[in-house]
This record gives structure tokens, C-alpha cells and sequence, in this order.
């Protein structure tokens, strides 16, 4: 559906994106991750048409976005950054706009509007003026703008900044929903939120891919050792110094302690083996009672963070050299 | 053509949506009602096309005005993301902005009518230099619009796009002045040091080509014909060419942006 190859984009002496390849399968939802100034918005600018690639390619459902514009075009609905509205119209006239512009037929287009505005809840603001509006609101008219024409492809980038987290809640229902029909590729620096809503993570970090995968194939590659959070009471000294002589506990760390005498506690293992049993038993043997105990996933945050540190580290090396 | 339509349409109602295009209807109107009235009170009689051939100079503001908004407010907004991400190409909205600005000059020039009507109506000479001059006038606005359309794209300041456009049409207003002056300089220079012993009307020939030579590019110039009512197909050729000439500038200055732009 969408082909990136060997994008490379120079700001001047400046390299914004390097050298990247990734693709979208139809109806897939891809999440694109990464801190901010890594080259997510330029990367989404370029295949959308707005911005040149210094060298490389993007080809949209087959049709190159630099040599055959109009078609690769037709079958984009984008919404940037800063969500392009017209101020000085009211939220349907925008609309409507919009459509003529990416030729919707007449007959068609009032019924087509009102399904997308009823989809992103905003017919009840129809007819106000787009500078009345909330950032909320503002946002659905964004996204509503890029869903207009039906496109097959839907490049969202950061779609939930400024939304309060109920309309959160909204739009990622919302998304999903729009990823049975169309391909979604949507870009965020919002780690649950890729998480709840993408089928595939691709994470960038200062121009470069660091990891493109599943989100569950990713939390595998990156929890090689079992984690978990221990809520014990007790004395904390002698808890961790008990917790380390458990056999095959790598770590054992105070994360806070309570007034109340609780402690709370990670605890990693570096083999494959369940030690949670050994752990609780340990415990009782001391009476010291575990209120709560937790295992812990990476998370996509440790993966991010993990996965973009390690371009920092080697880019370092780079320049070291 | 239906993209066009739609950046047209969009265009246009928005200088309706802003006091701009009240402001500039008004304006017009009004300079132009008083020109008519006193003529007629103090003169008794009045005539259209040299009171349009004033009105020329009204448009070294007026235009700016219409045209400063153009792609620089779209800029800054970021719906420029919008158009140049939907189907419609750079041709496309182009063209749409330039008629919708080209529509609004329609629109403020018709406002004479009224007084070209009271002029029939009571037996005043309406004629073909009128026509011409309703032409000209029409013709030098529309090139005038594209050299706007240009300045806009160039920045995202609406006040460097209207200095730029005010800038550049002065300027060829003041390029007859300069003409001149350059015309006077040449022949006095070449009857102080006069080594091919040249006459005074092979002099003042020399001094007229330069003149001629350094107003050549200036729209006025090609409206002499016009206004006395004779219709030629220089001009035309000239002012078509002018307007295409910039639009192509602000497509390609749009287009360049995509690669140098952040």
C-alpha cells in the first residue's frame, strides 16, 4: 500500500531523516514512535506530497508521490501537526471546501459529510465559525477534513494533542475503527497510546529506524528477563537482603516506601524460571505479608526508551571516531 | 476545473468574510464618485476613461491590499499542508487565487458602471476610447495581481508581501519619470561631448529610444492605444504574457519551497 525507500531528507547541512525503508500493508494501523525532533512530521510532510525528499522514494498504493502527484494524492487524506483550517468558515462550509477540492461529487457530498461529521461527533458545531471552536473540536474538524473522499490511506500525525481524555478515548475508538476500512499511519510521541491502538510500531529516533515490529513481538525482544513489582510489609532492609539470596534473582530494588511499613519493590530474575512461588515463600517464612505483587511486561515506553538510547549511544560512537 | 472552482470560490467569499473587501469597494467607489461629481458639478460634463486613467494610480494600493493575503496568510496557517496535499495541483490553486482576486477587481470596476449609465442617460460621450479605457484599466489590474500573487508567495508576512507588491508597482510607475529624466541626461551628455558631431534631432532620436528603452517595461506605456480607443494586439499579447509570467513564478516559487522549506 504505501513503499518508503532510502528516504533520506536534508534541512541544508541539517539531516532531518536518514535513509529510511519501511512499508504499510492495506488495512494495517502503523504507529509511528519517536521522540520529539526525530523526523516524524518531516517523514509524514514528504509522503504526503508537501515536502521533497532530498533523495529515495515513496510510492502510494503504486503510484509515486513526486511523479505522478494527482493519483498518489487522491488516495492520501492528511492531517498535519497543526490541523490546516480555515478559520473564517464555519465548520461545514470548511467541509464542503474540502470535498470540491478533492472532488467529491455533488450528489454525494452532503451525505457523505454528514456520515464523517456524525463519525468524529461534530455536527452539533456545523455551522460555527472554526475560530470559535475548541482545540478539541478544532482536532475532529482536522481529522474530519482528512477523511473526506474516503481515501484508502490516512496519515494522522499526532491526532490527540489537545483533546481532553475522554475525546482521547473518542478518537482511538475512532481510529480503530477507521483502520477495518482504510491504512492508517499514525504518528505520536503518546507511548499507550500506540500501544492500544497499532497493529505495528516503527520507532525513530533522530532520523534513523531503531525498531519496526509487532507491539507484542517487540515487548518479547525487549523483556528478555521476568519483572515484577513486590508490595511487601516488613522491614525493607531485610526484605531486599532476603529477596537477593532467592536464587536466580538478579535485582532487587526499593522503587518507595509507605508510612504505613510497606515497602514497594522491584525485583528482577535473569533466568527464564518463575521465582514468584520461592518469593512468596520467602516471604512467609518471615511473616512478612505481600499486599501486592505484579508482573511487569516491557512496556512500550521501555522499549522506546531502550531502542532510542541505543542510537544515541552508537551515534556518539560515530562521532568519536 | 472544479479544484479551481473550489479555491476560487473559497478565495473570493473570504474577502467578504474580512472588512478587506468591503473596505476596497468602498474606497473605490467613493474616489471614484467624487472624481464623477465634481467633474460634473464644476465642469458640467464628465469623462469616464480619463477619470479610470486616474484611477490607475489608486491601484499601486489597492492592489497590495487584495493581494497581501494570498498565499502568505495560508502559510502561516498551515492550510497551505491542505492544498498542496489534496489532489489539486500548484496550477490548480493558483490559478483559483488569481481569479478570485481578478474577480474582486471585476467586481470594484463595475462599481463605475453606475456612473457610466448616468452618463448615457443624460447624453454624456461614452465612445471607444471609454472601452479601451475600461480594458486598459481591467488589463494592467490583472497584471498588476499576478505581480502581487508572486510577492505573496514569497514570505509568510502579509506587511513584506504588501511593501514588496507596493514596492515593484511604484516603481514602474516612477520607471516613465526615471525614463525621462534618463532621456534628458542622454541627449544634454551627448551635446556636451558631442565627438560624432551629431544634429540636434539625431540627439534628441538617441534621447527618445532611451526612453523608450527603460519605460519599455512599463504596463502604463502599453495603454497609450487603448485609451484613444484603438485596439491592438501588442498589448494584449503583452499583458496576457505579463500575467502568465508570474504565475509561473509563483508556481515554481511554491514548488521550490517543497524542497528547501522545514
Amino acid at each position: 500500500m504505501i513503499e518508503i525507500t532510502d528516504l533520506t531528507k536534508y534541512y541544508g547541512p541539517n539531516l532531518a531523516v536518514d535513509n529510511i525503508t519501511f512499508t504499510v500493508e492495506k488495512g494495517e494501523i502503523l504507529g509511528f514512535l519517536g521522540p520529539n525532533g526525530a523526523g516524524k512530521s518531516t517523514t509524514m510532510n514528504i509522503l504526503t506530497g508537501y515536502l521533497s525528499a532530498t533523495s529515495g522514494s515513496v510510492k502510494i498504493n503504486g503510484h509515486d508521490i513526486l511523479e505522478e502527484p494527482q493519483l498518489a494524492k487522491r488516495s492520501i487524506g492528511y492531517l498535519p501537526e497543526n490541523p490546516p483550517l480555515y478559520l473564517d468558515m464555519t465548520a461545514m462550509e470548511f467541509l464542503q471546501f474540502v470535498a470540491d477540492l478533492k472532488g467529491v461529487k455533488r450528489a454525494d457530498r452532503a451525505r457523505h459529510l454528514a456520515e464523517i461529521m456524525k463519525m468524529v461527533k461534530i455536527t452539533d458545531v456545523a455551522n460555527r465559525l472554526i475560530k470559535n471552536l475548541s482545540k478539541g473540536y478544532k482536532q475532529r474538524v482536522g481529522i474530519a477534513q482528512a477523511m473526506v473522499g474516503n481515501p484508502e490511506v490516512l496519515v494522522l500525525d499526532e491526532p490527540t494533542v489537545g483533546l481532553d481524555p475522554k475525546q482521547i478515548i473518542e478518537i482511538r475508538t475512532l481510529i480503530k475503527e477507521l483502520g477495518k476500512q482504510h491504512t492508517v499511519i499514525l504518528s505520536s510521541h503518546i507511548l499507550p497510546e500506540v500501544s492500544a491502538v497499532c497493529d505495528r510500531v516503527v520507532i525513530i529516533s533522530r532520523g534513523k529506524i531503531v525498531a519496526v515490529n509487532t507491539t507484542e513481538n517487540l515487548s518479547k525482544q525487549y523483556s528478555k528477563s521476568g519483572k515484577f513489582r513486590l508490595t511487601v510489609e516488613g522491614p525493607t532492609k531485610e526484605i531486599v537482603q532476603s529477596l537477593r539470596m532467592i536464587p536466580g534473582v538478579k535485582s532487587a530494588s526499593v522503587v518507595g516506601e509507605r508510612q504505613s511499613g510497606s515497602s514497594t519493590i522491584d525485583v528482577e530474575n535473569d533466568t527464564q524460571e518463575d521465582i514468584r512461588k520461592q518469593v512468596f515463600f520467602e516471604m512467609a517464612r518471615h511473616s512478612w505479608p505481600i499486599l501486592e505483587m505484579r508482573s511487569m511486561d516491557a512496556t512500550l515506553e521501555d522499549i522506546f526508551l531502550k531502542a532510542t538510547a541505543g542510537v544515541a549511544i552508537s551515534s556518539e560512537e560515530e562521532v568519536e571516531q | 476545473m472544479k479544484r479551481v472552482g473550489a479555491i476560487f470560490r473559497r478565495d473570493l467569499i473570504a474577502y467578504f468574510k474580512s472588512p478587506v473587501g468591503y473596505i476596497i469597494l468602498a474606497v473605490f467607489a467613493i474616489i471614484f464618485g467624487i472624481l464623477f461629481s465634481s467633474e460634473i458639478l464644476f465642469g458640467g460634463q464628465s469623462d469616464i476613461g480619463a477619470n479610470l486613467l486616474f484611477m490607475q494610480f489608486m491601484l499601486i494600493i489597492i492592489v497590495p491590499i487584495i493581494t497581501m493575503r494570498g498565499f502568505t496568510e495560508d502559510r502561516k496557517s498551515g492550510t497551505d499542508v491542505l492544498l498542496l496535499t489534496s489532489p489539486a495541483s500548484i496550477f490548480e490553486v493558483v490559478i483559483g487565487k488569481f481569479l478570485a482576486s481578478f474577480t474582486l477587481l471585476l467586481i470594484m470596476t463595475s462599481s463605475t458602471l453606475i456612473h457610466l449609465f448616468m452618463t448615457l442617460g443624460f447624453g454624456g460621450v461614452v465612445d471607444a476610447k471609454t472601452l479601451g479605457a475600461y480594458i486598459g484599466f481591467i488589463f494592467i489590474g490583472a497584471a498588476y495581481l499576478s505581480i502581487g500573487l508572486f510577492a505573496s508567495s514569497l514570505t509568510e508576512n502579509q506587511l513584506i508581501s504588501f511593501i514588496t507588491t507596493f514596492g515593484i508597482i511604484l516603481a514602474l510607475f516612477l520607471l516613465s519619470l526615471i525614463a525621462s529624466l534618463m532621456g534628458t541626461l542622454t541627449s544634454t551628455l551627448i551635446s556636451k561631448i558631442n565627438i560624432f558631431d551629431l544634429s540636434d534631432i539625431q540627439i534628441d532620436n538617441i534621447a527618445k529610444k532611451v526612453t523608450e528603452v527603460i519605460n519599455w517595461p512599463n504596463p502604463s506605456t502599453k495603454l497609450d492605444n487603448f485609451s484613444s480607443g484603438i485596439f491592438e494586439l501588442t498589448p494584449i499579447v503583452y499583458f496576457v504574457s505579463i500575467v502568465s509570467i508570474f504565475i509561473f513564478l509563483t508556481i515554481r516559487m511554491i514548488e521550490k519551497r517543497r524542497w528547501t522549506q522545514k
